[in-house]
């Protein structure tokens, strides 16, 4: 006679529905978006795209040479 | 006690004093004693060859209290199927009945219980309180004593039989109650519960002289003479997979019951396979037609220690369903019961019926058996109940994909049959990723109200001006200025706040470009940025039309905090135009933000849009689908 062990019926529980890879890529998508905003809004750095330089130490040595100094802006610009 | 048989004279002892009735072991005869005397009943048939771990004089404990099982007695359900009942004598010498079926194993005591229910109150699947415990009524029947052996504590003819209700109690906890010969009668109450076999820890025994059957037997079809293997003892009805003859098994003798029309099953009988870490063996195929249209196949499975379980095939989906206790299922509303944590909503009410039957099967199941049902679910769960006058059963399905299938034979066997439509319990997969981003875009619009509320928009200084078109007559002093050129008062500029610099200009039908720079007078660093405005308007076919309302706005980046001044240089086609400009920080960019919400919610949004489709094309084949998913052409609500 054998003693095998018989497991009891336990009822089996309520499964969870898998998930996809889809949900990785969501949270990425989601939290790259959402962190990208709050960084550059509270930061200050929401702004476009600008150039920057610096006044030469020419124009910079003379009092008011930024405001005479020709490397500024030339040209058309615009319109219709 | 050794008194002479009745019947043939030969010794039979009673052991025990209370026991009342002793089956002769020479002539099977069940010898009764009684104060008036020794007197025979009649004889009992052998018992039927079932493979069990039990067997008579084996001794065990249960409650820390040691037992032997000194009698056991078959019964028979009046749908086919066998059961054993052990009479176990515990050593306070109290009586303890063991029942065995189809691999559960139950351990019942007497017990004295008042305002029991009468038999023919008793509503299959209803609810009941008996000696203290919540109880459904999985079944009630009569059934039939088919043979016995060894010593009963209670007066067992042979042939008879009494009318009986099995009650199942959450927590494995058991209970039956019997009536004895008549329904009429008043019932005696069994209560115990499901036991593993370990726990019993039994021993010894004698090796019993019933044939011991083997795990799996091989009986000769009466109709074709083709070879046919029987896994489970428990076997009461086979297909002939040759000739598909219909044969009750549940014998020795096999019998042929119906002919039909020979079926083979997709799944080869005998074929292993693998769910949830345990191997079964399919044993049978049943094909069902539910409401007379929808055709479905169970495969049932089975192993030694567990017992039987189902892998049903319906347009293409496969579940593996595995059978629960009725007590562990309690009614919520008309549509929606619970289970294990969960509410399972009422998807369909259908009649089945039997198609085909290849292989074995447990219950004496017959070609057009029909049955009701109904199915709940809760993705990928599926609650099943199946029910007539005298049970009811209850299933719970797991929705298992073809690849899963396809694993869980080895490769051996493959689906072939394409997924139609949408699976009542078919899971949607991306249910976590459209949570997870709407969950994303609530933290998102959350972010933008607490930026907007905290966006406080300061005004740091204004400058105005005025383009003229210059006619050189000389040219420039390249000492001076350009022309066109204005230069604001010095300003404060904080750092880590946004800049926005508003230009205005009065120009119609015109445009003014400019240049600007912000130079900071400390370290000579500026950043460039330009811009245009323009208005044009006018009438054309007698409508009036616009474009360009004057004005622009350049967003920069924080800049380091310090003083600042404004260069702006202007073009314009305008022989005059005066302009004002006004720089702020801190601004809140509600056209960035829409943006970025676009495209955060992007996945949310076509996810949702997916989802919605899905959940619509599972429900417009309900009749009870929820007001939300009804479509246009979606059934009543047939309550």
């Amino acid at each position: 006679m054998t003693n095998e062990p018989t497991i009891p019926h336990r009822d089996p529980p309520v499964t969870k529905a898998p998930s996809s890879w889809l949900r990785f890529a969501a949270l990425l998508w989601v939290a790259s978006g959402v962190g990208y905003f709050a960084f550059t809004t509270f930061t200050g750095r929401d702004g476009q795209t600008v150039e920057k330089d610096s006044v030469p130490a020419s124009a910079r040595n003379s009092p008011g040479g930024y405001r005479s100094f020709h490397f500024w802006h030339g040209g058309y610009h615009g319109g219709k | 006690m050794i008194v002479a048989c009745p019947t043939c004279g030969a010794g039979v002892e009673f052991r025990f004093d209370d026991s009342l009735t002793r089956v002769c072991d020479s002539c099977r005869a069940a010898v009764l004693r009684s104060d008036r005397g020794i007197e025979s009943l009649g004889q009992f048939a052998d018992l039927a060859p079932l493979a069990s771990p039990l067997a008579l004089f084996a001794e065990g404990r249960y409650g820390g209290v040691g037992f032997m099982l000194v009698g056991c007695a078959q019964l028979r359900h009046p749908k086919g199927g066998i059961w054993q009942e052990w009479y176990a004598k515990f050593d306070s010498g109290q009586w303890g009945w063991v029942s065995e079926a189809q691999g559960r194993y139950y351990v019942l005591f007497e017990q004295v219980a008042s305002a029991l229910p009468a038999y023919a109150n008793l509503e299959v699947g209803g609810e009941l309180e008996v000696a203290g415990q919540r109880f459904v009524v999985a079944e009630k029947s009569p059934v039939e004593y088919a043979a016995a052996r060894g010593e009963i504590p209670f007066s067992l003819r042979p042939g008879s039989g009494y009318y009986a209700a099995d009650l199942s109690g959450e927590r494995q906890t058991f209970a039956t109650l019997d009536y004895g010969p008549s329904s009429q009668e008043e019932p005696s109450l069994y209560v115990g519960r499901e036991v593993a076999l370990a726990e019993l820890a039994l021993r010894g025994g004698e090796s019993s002289d019933v044939a011991s059957p083997l795990p799996a037997r091989r009986i000769a079809c009466p109709e074709c003479d083709g070879s046919i293997d029987i896994r489970a003892a428990e076997t009461e009805r086979v297909g002939c997979p040759y000739c598909g003859a219909l044969l009750r098994a549940d014998s020795e003798v096999i019998k042929l019951l119906r002919k039909q029309e020979a079926v083979r099953s997709p799944i080869p009988l005998g074929t292993t396979c693998r769910f949830d870490g345990a191997e079964y063996v399919v044993i049978g195929c049943i094909q069902r037609v539910a409401n007379g249209f929808w055709e479905f196949t169970e495969f049932l499975l089975h192993n030694a220690t567990l017992g039987f379980r189902w892998l049903v095939e319906a347009q293409g989906h496969w579940s593996f369903v595995t059978p629960v206790s009725p007590a562990a299922v309690h009614e919520i509303d008309s549509r929606t019961v619970g289970y294990g944590g969960a509410r399972f909503a009422l998807f369909e009410n259908a009649n089945y019926e039997v198609r085909s039957v290849v292989g074995e099967c447990y219950w004496a199941v017959k070609i057009g058996e029909q049955s009701s049902g109904s199915d709940y679910i809760v993705p990928p769960n599926m609650l099943s109940c199946e029910r007539d006058d005298s049970e009811v059963n209850w299933s719970l399905g797991r929705y298992v994909s073809q690849a899963e299938v396809t694993r869980a034979f080895a490769g051996v066997f493959t689906p072939t049959t394409y997924p139609i439509d949408v699976a009542p319990h078919q899971p949607f997969l991306h249910r976590a990723a459209v949570k997870w981003s709407g969950i994303g875009v609530v933290v998102f619009l959350l972010l933008g109200l607490v930026r907007a509320c905290t966006s406080t928009a300061d005004r740091v200084h204004t400058m105005s001006g005025r383009h003229e078109q210059q006619r050189r007559v000389t040219a420039p002093d390249p000492n001076k200025p350009p022309d066109n050129v204005f230069f604001s008062d010095p300003f404060t500029l904080k750092g880590g706040r946004n800049v926005a610099i508003r230009l205005e200009a009065s120009v119609s039908n015109q445009w003014l470009a400019f240049g600007g720079d912000l130079i900071n007078q400390a370290t000579n660093e500026f950043v460039m940025f330009d811009g245009e405005v323009e208005r044009y308007q006018g009438v054309t076919d007698g409508e009036a039309w616009s474009e360009g309302d004057g004005g622009t706005t350049v967003y920069l980046d924080a800049v380091p905090p310090g003083d600042y001044v404004l260069r702006l240089e202007t073009q314009s086609d305008a022989p005059q135009a005066s302009f004002s400009v006004a720089i702020k920080q801190n601004v809140f960019r509600w056209k960035r933000f829409l943006w970025w919400l676009a495209i955060v919610s992007a996945p949310f949004v076509l996810l949702g849009i997916w989802a919605f489709m899905f959940e619509r094309k599972r429900w417009s084949a309900s009749d009870f689908a929820p007001a939300h998913w009804m479509t246009s052409g979606g059934g009543d609500d047939d309550e």
